[in-house]
């Protein structure tokens, strides 16, 4: 199962972190790509949010995935605002575990404990990209 | 979720940990440091304390939610609480009580009986005025800060000045709400 991107976005909409396994079309612009995909996922957010019809209302829904006939879009966002994005091909079952996994062993161990590392910027940590393409292979044989 | 009384000791447990005197004998001469580069101007140090407390609790904050998976709290008290329960737990290795809550809910008090920092730590005369233990207060406004709450937290009762327990007051200034960040037009 082919993973294609991933991208880490922060509250303030920076894209802290892009990977990419496999793209056949690629951006025309990246910094449009970024904001794109950010401005996507924050008005998904409130849509999902103003359009849940179930219930009491008191939790928020939390927007986990959408699906196209090309490709499926996994999202995980934390209480702190790290937004986690994988684009993925149509037949991925549920990625919500392996994006949790990503936060907990590659960003949280690799990155946040970083003394070199400001939170709020953009990084390209080779100890962070092996250990998510390790865990990547590990789970998609 | 709601954290159960266990959720702190179970976090706690398979966490690597050091030894909690090199941890306090590493934050006193820090401190001792601090105050040599400051020349003994002991207010400067407290702020120094505070910002490098900040520091470390906007990077804490991921820490504590990946090793937790703590949704989000509905409100101010259940925020203390996790916070003097399973936070202080899981990083400092004791609880703290929440108590002395004020009419709107909005500031609060954390009772620490054992404070671990402070350990086989004297304040002298000269520095009688120092807030020996203002990173964790800085710790709280960082970690709160990245789940959007703007809080402000200081030292009202510290052993070390002769008090029976630490207490650490917690005041929530406002909830901020999540922004779209870039302008309409871009």
């Amino acid at each position: 199962m082919l993973l294609f991107c991933f991208y880490i976005f922060n509250r303030e909409g920076v894209c802290l972190h892009y990977h990419e396994w496999s793209r056949p079309r690629a951006a025309r612009n990246e910094s449009d790509d970024r904001k794109m995909m950010f401005g996507l996922l924050f008005s998904l957010k409130a849509f999902v949010s103003k359009a849940d019809p179930s219930s009491n209302g008191e939790e928020e829904p939390t927007f986990v995935s959408y699906r196209t006939d090309k490709y499926k879009l996994h999202y995980l966002e934390n209480p702190s605002g790290i937004r986690f994005v994988l684009l993925s091909q149509p037949n991925a079952g549920e990625m919500r575990e392996f994006l949790k996994h990503v936060y907990d062993t590659c960003y949280v161990e690799h990155v946040v404990k970083n003394p070199l590392y400001s939170p709020g910027e953009p990084f390209k940590f080779e100890q962070f990209t092996q250990a998510l393409t390790k865990m990547a292979k590990k789970t998609h044989v | 979720m709601k954290p159960s009384r266990g959720t702190g000791t179970m976090n706690f447990a398979p966490v690597e940990k050091i030894n909690s005197e090199l941890f306090t004998l590493t934050y006193g001469s820090m401190v001792r440091q601090l105050l040599v580069d400051n020349e003994d101007n002991v207010e400067a140090v407290n702020t120094q304390l505070e910002k490098m407390g900040y520091n470390i609790g906007v990077r804490l904050i991921d820490e504590f939610l990946a090793k937790t998976s703590t949704t989000r709290c509905s409100d101010f008290r259940e925020t203390a609480e996790v916070v003097a329960k399973v936070g202080l737990k899981m990083f400092l290795g004791v609880q703290a009580t929440v108590a002395n809550w004020n009419a709107d809910g909005t500031e609060c008090s954390l009772i620490l009986e054992d404070n671990p920092i402070v350990d086989f730590v004297e304040l002298p005369e000269q520095y009688q005025s120092l807030s020996y233990s203002s990173m964790l207060c800085g710790v709280f406004r960082g970690a709160l800060e990245m789940v959007n709450m703007k809080v402000e937290s200081w030292f009202v009762q510290d052993t070390l000045k002769g008090d029976e327990v630490n207490e650490i007051r917690l005041r929530l200034l406002e909830v901020v709400q999540d922004e779209y960040p870039f302008k309409d037009d871009e």
